[in-house]
């Protein structure tokens, strides 16, 4: 069995997950992961099914094509069951971003899908949908002496305006390496053996505490638009654009977590600094990772 | 069962007049209105938007054969939980078949699909300016059989959109029209332009949709090449790809002062056939 601290939760697994932080066992774990049969369906009473999944608010199962099945249920018990031929990055990946958010929303956690550094005594967070360059932003920082905080999935505390980064581990394509002169990390990092994204990681730097959020960048990419523009959001236009970003958050509704969502983000948004950024799909790194900076 | 087939493909090679006849159907929806930024019809084919919504998956993460494994039943599964009557959905895909030898496309709701047919000809300067490339540039993406519309460099995810395979031209053509398990009927934008009633007229007709005189007319006036272009001048358009125009000419023939006759030759020695078959050469 191996231990680790991820998501802000102690979680032991039958599976190597070294995109965690490893841990030793002084708790009980929250989370349990192990290697079997998971269902073939779900049959309990307002089960949701969509096109290879399946929800409740207990109970989540993934079957991914020839990859895995996966069977999350009530926010402690991870089932996953690797298909013939599947390789383990694979496996891992899908474990680690899917069925990680069903277990975090059965545990009504808030989780944001953003990267974050930190700023002074709290932390920054980057969100927008894939490929708008959160990760890319991140690494920018980085390059420019910022520490990371988290990458991908960030978790926002209920009773006050912190976050807990979740793993520490980032996650860019090959062309942000070399967009910005960074090497290009060895095969063995590609999240997945035939895609061109690679993981790094910052283990010893990875900060387990829930450090204040300071301000959102939600960063959008527009072909129309010809520089990179930056607004500051208040009320229902910020709640709107962080709800937006809850981290899978299509299934906070077949769970019911409509209100716990309300609740965290409506305080998260009355307390911190909103902005959108506008870029083009040529702005650089350089032109974005300067407007951000400005408003920090 | 018949009635849940709701899948009207409104399919076309890029640039060939699939936005005008989307703005056609949004107008006779909407009364008349068109907002060429939030067209009343229902998506496009390679959606990753659609996709990750119906999968939980966070697509980018997929090769691109999982997603053709999986891109049918997501919109199989669109159809069953629609209210609507009808389902537009554009696609730019070519008519191809997943690693299981399956159609990419879904078959078992489709109720039909509209082919947009074009002059390759007037095509190649349409798609060299929407991609803000070269004539020849264009000309030989439209002659290579292994063309793919939003293909990103190193096989790299970012982009809004799944790969969308077109072969080319006339293999993305003869794939639509080839005998499909559904009905597919023909139309050619020089016959939209030349006689737009009795066009779209046919169209709905072939897709069952019941209208009168006076709203096919205000439908085909509301969508017309003009009222889009200012549209685009007015408030922008999101499928612009590149800050050029994407509302150009929208004339037929205009090949004539654009191309070079060996551009000619390059288009019509390659797609011969399916130019004569119609009426392009």
């Amino acid at each position: 069995m191996y231990y680790y601290r991820g998501f802000g939760l102690i979680i032991a697994s039958q599976i190597m997950l070294p995109e965690l932080l490893p841990y030793t066992l002084t708790s009980t774990p929250d989370v349990h992961i192990s290697i079997g049969k998971t269902p073939e369906k779900l049959t309990a009473a307002g089960t949701v099914h969509k096109v290879g999944y399946a929800i409740n608010p207990n109970e989540y199962l993934l079957q991914f094509l020839n990859v895995a099945n996966y069977y999350a249920a009530n926010g402690n018990n991870i089932i996953v069951e690797p298909l013939a031929g599947s390789d383990e990055k694979s496996v891992r990946l899908f474990l680690l971003t899917g069925v990680m958010a069903a277990i975090l929303h059965q545990r009504n956690a808030v989780a944001l899908n953003a990267a974050a550094i930190k700023h002074l005594d709290g932390v920054v967070l980057f969100c927008g949908y894939a490929g708008s360059g959160k990760s890319a932003m991140l690494t920018k920082f980085i390059q420019n002496g910022y520490k990371p905080f988290c990458d991908d999935v960030c978790l926002i505390q209920h009773n006050d305006v912190k976050a807990m980064a979740a793993y520490p581990t980032i996650k860019n394509w090959e062309n942000t390496f070399t967009g910005m002169g960074l090497p290009i990390p060895s095969t063995d990092n590609k999240i997945r053996p035939n895609l061109p994204k690679y993981a790094t990681y910052f283990h010893d730097e990875f900060d387990t505490d829930a450090l204040p959020v300071k301000t959102i960048f939600i960063i959008h990419k527009d072909h129309i638009a010809k520089s990179v523009e930056i607004k500051k959001l208040a009320g229902i236009e910020a709640f709107a654009e962080v709800h937006n970003n809850v981290y899978h958050r299509l299934q906070i509704y077949p769970m019911k977590k409509e209100a716990i969502h309300f609740q965290a983000i409506s305080k998260l948004v009355a307390n911190i600094n909103v902005y959108q950024v506008t870029r083009s799909s040529n702005t650089g790194f350089d032109e974005l990772f300067q407007t951000i900076q400005k408003h920090l | 069962m018949e009635s849940d087939k709701k899948i009207v493909w409104l399919a076309s090679y890029p640039k060939s007049g699939n936005t005008w006849f989307r703005a056609f159907i949004t107008a006779l929806l909407n009364n008349g209105e068109v907002d060429i930024n939030n067209l009343a019809t229902d998506g496009i084919f390679s959606s990753r938007r659609l996709f990750n919504e119906q999968t939980d998956l966070e697509s980018n993460l997929l090769y691109d054969e999982e997603a053709k494994q999986m891109q049918g039943n997501v919109f199989n599964h669109i159809c069953a939980k629609a209210k609507q009557r009808h389902l537009f959905v554009k696609i730019h895909d070519a008519y191809t078949y997943n690693s299981d030898n399956l159609p990419v496309i879904p078959t078992q709701n489709t109720l039909c699909a509209i082919y947009i047919i074009r002059n390759p000809l007037d095509i190649a300067g349409s798609l060299a300016n929407h991609k803000d490339d070269t004539l020849d540039d264009s000309i030989d993406f439209m002659n290579n059989k292994q063309s793919v519309f939003g293909k990103q460099e190193d096989e790299v995810n970012t982009s809004l959109q799944f790969r969308q395979p077109l072969l080319d031209w006339s293999g993305h053509v003869n794939s639509w029209t080839a005998k499909l398990p559904f009905p597919v009927m023909v139309i050619r934008y020089e016959d939209m332009l030349a006689d737009a009633f009795e066009t779209f007229k046919q169209a709905l007709l072939f897709m069952g949709i019941k209208t009168d005189k006076q709203q096919l007319e205000t439908a085909i006036a509301a969508s017309s090449f003009e009222q889009l272009k200012q549209k685009e001048t007015d408030y922008g358009f999101k499928e612009r790809i590149r800050n050029t125009s994407f509302f150009r000419s929208g004339k037929a023939g205009n090949w004539k002062n654009e191309l070079t006759s060996q551009q000619v030759s390059a288009i019509t020695s390659q797609h011969q056939n399916t130019m004569a078959k119609y009426g392009y050469i």
